[in-house]
Parts: C-alpha cells; structure tokens; sequence
C-alpha cells in the first residue's frame, strides 16, 4: 500500500502537486493513465526518490521512502524508464547484470550464477539469443525486453514503468504487457503509466486518474459499480471527447472529430 | 577474443616498446650490454649510468604518465558520456600551465617547486570548474563540461597574459618547452613523486572498475539501481583528475594519449567498460613510450613530446576509423 500525504512538488514556476493526498491499495497492476504533462511521471520520479517532495511524503507499507538511501529504496523499487539510452555500449548480460550491482559487492564483477540468473530471465521473457548481443546492436523494441529484464533482475518489490509499450507495435505492446501481468504471479507489484485506456483496462487492476496535476479519480477492479465509474472517469478524463463503451467485456474508445 | 588474450596481446606489445624505449637514444644499449648491465657484471661503468640514471628512470615515468593519461581520459570520457572528452576537460591543463608558469617566472623554476606548484594549480582548476557548476545548477553532467570550458579558456588567456610578460629571451623557450611537454628533465625524485600518487590511484580505478561502470547509465538509472551516483560521479572526477595533475606537472602537457588509447582499445577489440579500462592503460604506455623514444632520437636536439603525439595520433586515429570503415563494407 502506498500512501500519498499531502504531496507537494513544482519544478521552478510550474507546480505540479499542490497537496495531493491519495492512497494506492495494494494490487498486483496498478496503472497511471493521464494525458501529456499532467503528473505522472512526476509522481513517479518522487515515488522512487529522483525528485524530492517540497512537502508531504510518501509512504510505502507505512515506511517513508524520503528517509531511505539508494540502496534500500532500490531493493523495494525498480524502475523502467521511458526513453532508453541509445547510445549506450555495452553486452546484454553485462546490462542486464548492473542490476544487482548491490548484491554484487563494491569491487566484485557479476558472478557465474548472477549470468545464469540473467539468462534464465531472457529465456521467460522469450528472448534468451539476445544473451551474447551487445546492447548497440538490438532494435529499440528490444531493448525494451532488455531493460525490464534488468529491472527483473533486480527483483524490488515493485517495478515502476514510465510509459513501457509507447513506442512498440501494437502486438508487441500486448506481448509485453502480458509479461508483465506473468511477473507478478510470484508476488511481484507493478506501477505502469500508459496512454491507452483499454490496454490499461485489459491488463491492470487498479487505476489512477491525473488532471490538471491531480489524481482526480482512484479506482480498482474491486469496486462496486466499477465499470461505470471507469467509463465516467475516461470521459472526464478526455473532457468528453472520447467515447467509452465496452464490448464483449473489452474496452472501446472512440474519438471525436477535433473541429466538427 | 577472451580478455586474457587481449591482454597478453596489449602487454606484450607494451614490453616490446619498453625495451625499445631502453635500448635506443642517444647512447646505444645493444642487447649484449643491456644483459651485462642488467645482471651486475657493469656497475660503475657508462653503460651502467646511462642505463640507471637515465633510461630506466625516464622509461619508467613515460610508462606510468602513459597509463595515467590514458585511463584519466577514459574517467572523463564515461562519466561525460562524451567520447571526445580529453584529460584536460575540467580545466587540469590550464590550471596546471599556470602553475608551472608562475614557478618559471617568479621563483626561478626552482627544483620541484614546478612540479608541485603545477600539480596544485591542476587541481584547483578542476574544483573551480566544480564550483561554478554548482553554481549554474541542475543539468549537472553538461553544466560540468561547459564549467570545464569556462575555466580553460580563463586559464588559457591567464597562460597568454604570462608569456607576454615574460622575458622573451630566458623564459618565454621554457613557458613553450614546457606547454609542449617533455620527458628530458626526469630524475628520480620526480618519478617517485609521480609513482607515488600514480600507482596508488590506478589500483583504485582498477580496483572499484564494477563500481565506476555504472556511470555509462543515465543518472536516475543508476540512481534508481541503488547507487549514489553524485558521490561515484565525483570519485571519478578525483581519480581522473589526480592522475593526469600528477602525470602533467612533471612532463608539461602531453595531449591526444587520453583521448586517442580509449579508443584504439575499442575499435580494435569489442570489450566492455572494465576490459577497455584495463587495456587502455598498456596501449596509452605504450603510445606515449614511442613517442617519447622518436622525440629524443629523431633530431639532434631533443624534440617536445606533443608535437610526436598530436602528428602520430591524428595519423593512428584516422587509420584505424579507416580500417573499420573498409571493414563495416
């Protein structure tokens, strides 16, 4: 359980959080979906401690998480960020092994079993050729898998993802987010931003809503009355307009033309 | 290719221009003699001088300035995420220049004075170029770089201001010698002046290289991984500094070995963060062993070693982009 107390954060001149208080119940998927700009990323650049709150904190399980160091908070969180370095020189399994770096010791190397370990998350994910490739070689979808395979690797309770499936094809994103839901079968938590609704839908269990730089609606599967509720807060969401409708038990929406 | 191999490879070709760099100068060692010398039999003899007092003593010093520089360059290079970042990014050259100048000028380049004074004011160079950009604020890799820009071109118009008034006949030649460096004037205490902070900060780097590799990731990456990047970041700026202040004030400024042995080691063998920084230590030595050996036999007066080490390293450098173009093909 993740509580928000009285959250409150701007980047110079431009306030972000203006005392936000919300609570996020514990759920295998929990998914931030938000137009551009409107805090989610924000939200979890706090949550996992690379910006600081100016007021309020942030609590995980009652702890709060501005009082850890790195080294704790990266075993309770992992993170996946939205835009992967491209640049970057370096063999797959050494990548994926940077995860442990803590488990590894100060001047120790990734071991034969941390290697195992790595090769065995590739093999789940569907992608153990990428093993022996070094990181420069694979196309931007794959390193996609490589990073989370590094955040698995990791093994935090909670992994945190900035926007995983933008910027793969439309199956792939069903891949991906499926792999997703599968980790989280060992107890594993997943906090995910994403831009469209229906996968949110399909593949998480609770929901937060952000507007204006607010979470204006929190939601989860459980509720009572939930698919109405969920609808409503797509169409407040959108400012009207879209139109969601559910069809044999998947979400649609539809889009209103801009200048009618 | 394991990176036994690469490094039998790398050391093996470094033992060659060691022995190379021992053998020829102005007074011929022949193999035979070195031998004789070597086991004792020629004590007090010139052979035995020469080989002692000034080859070994020099050979050593290039060696240990070239592994300084090299990997100095490396530090730089991964913690910018700039592969065309020098040694002397932060500001160490300047700020050691006018060190060494103000020793030539003001204190009649007394003996050692040039090296500490040159050693110091490299290193306050590099944490003027940290204070500024702590005060120019976020976006820290960039502001550092650009602080680093700001504090070499304030040194660098301080280096002019000095040589113009310095007196053309006597100092101005040894401002020049000295900003073109040179290996000629080592003697013993200034290798062990080196050594001593040389040695000790490449075992560190070697020793905490898992470490240090992090800060190829992006910031919140690593940060996120559980590790305290701005601590790491400036353990790496120290290490790197430290090195190449030490390895500046005792030959003057030596430049493109940092910039040129990263990235021989990697378009020549695909290695990663570790292997290159264990590599780039006998291919730096040995570049710098080669160059120093032509700039003191090629003419009768010994040459500055930069002008060896630019000309030779713009030719390597194209060269072996070349080599992997036809081989991209």
């Amino acid at each position: 359980m993740i509580e928000i107390k009285d959250l409150y954060f701007a980047y110079r001149n431009n306030v972000v959080f203006n005392g936000s208080s919300f609570t996020l119940e514990d759920h295998p998927v929990t998914a931030l979906l938000g137009q551009n700009g409107e805090g989610k990323t924000t939200f979890m650049k706090l949550l996992l401690g690379l910006l600081k709150p100016d007021k309020g904190e942030i609590l995980l399980d009652g702890l709060d998480l501005g009082k850890l160091n790195e080294e704790k908070r990266s075993k309770l969180l992992s993170y996946v960020p939205q835009e992967n370095d491209d640049s970057l020189i370096m063999g797959v399994s050494d990548f994926i092994c940077l995860g442990g770096i803590n488990r590894q010791g100060l001047l120790k190397g990734p071991d034969e079993n941390d290697r195992i370990r790595a090769k065995q998350i590739l093999t789940d994910l569907g992608a153990s050729s990428f093993f022996d490739r070094r990181l420069e070689t694979l196309s931007h979808g794959q390193r996609r898998l490589i990073y989370l395979a590094r955040a698995i690797f990791q093994d935090s309770r909670i992994m945190v993802l900035d926007e995983p499936v933008s910027s793969l094809d439309l199956i792939r994103q069903h891949d991906f987010l499926r792999l997703l839901k599968e980790y989280t079968n060992k107890g594993k938590r997943i906090l995910m931003s994403l831009h469209d609704p229906s996968l949110a839908y399909e593949y998480a269990d609770a929901f937060v809503f952000f507007k204006d730089h607010r979470p204006f609606a929190v939601l989860s599967k459980n509720d009572p009355s939930f698919k109405e509720r969920f609808l409503q807060a797509i169409s407040e969401l959108y400012d009207n307009r879209i139109r969601p409708e559910y069809i044999d038990g998947h979400l649609f929406l539809n889009c209103e033309q801009i200048n009618k | 290719m394991k990176i036994s191999k690469k490094l039998l490879f790398a050391y093996s070709f470094l033992f060659i221009c060691f022995s190379l760099s021992l053998l020829i100068g102005r007074y011929e060692l022949d193999l035979t003699t070195l031998w004789s010398v070597l086991s004792g039999r020629q004590s007090g003899t010139m052979a035995a001088n020469v080989f002692y007092n000034v080859r070994l003593v020099r050979s050593v010093e290039v060696l240990l300035c070239g592994m300084a520089l090299a990997v100095s360059g490396f530090l730089y290079q991964s913690c910018f995420h700039n592969p065309l970042v020098s040694p002397d990014t932060l500001g160490v050259s300047g700020g050691a220049s006018i060190g060494a100048i103000i020793a030539i000028l003001y204190f009649h380049d007394a003996f050692l004075l040039r090296q500490a004074f040159s050693f110091l004011g490299g290193i306050l160079a590099v944490l003027f170029s940290l204070l500024l950009s702590r005060l120019i604020g976020t976006q820290k890799r960039l502001n550092l770089l650009l602080s680093g820009i700001i504090t070499g071109a304030l040194t660098n118009s301080a280096v002019m201001t000095f040589k113009y008034l310095a007196d053309p006949v006597t100092q101005l030649a040894v401002i020049d010698y000295w900003l073109m460096g040179s290996f000629s004037l080592i003697n013993r205490s200034k290798l062990l002046h080196t050594a001593v902070i040389i040695m000790p900060v490449l075992f560190l780097t070697v020793l905490f290289r898992y470490r240090l590799k992090i800060l190829l990731l992006d910031e919140d990456e690593a940060q996120t991984l559980g590790v305290n990047v701005r601590r790491l970041y400036l353990l790496c700026i120290a290490l790197a500094t430290l090195l190449t202040a030490a390895s500046v004030s005792v030959s003057g400024i030596v430049s493109w070995i940092g910039l040129l042995a990263p990235h021989i080691v990697s378009l020549l063998f695909q290695t990663s963060f570790e292997e290159t920084l264990l590599l780039s230590m006998p291919v730096g030595a040995a570049i710098l062993l080669l160059s120093d050996t032509l700039a003191r036999s090629l003419t009768a007066s010994e040459l500055p070693v930069s002008i060896i080490t630019s000309f030779a390293g713009a030719l390597i450098l194209f060269f072996f982009l070349f080599l992997r173009r036809r081989r991209d093909i």
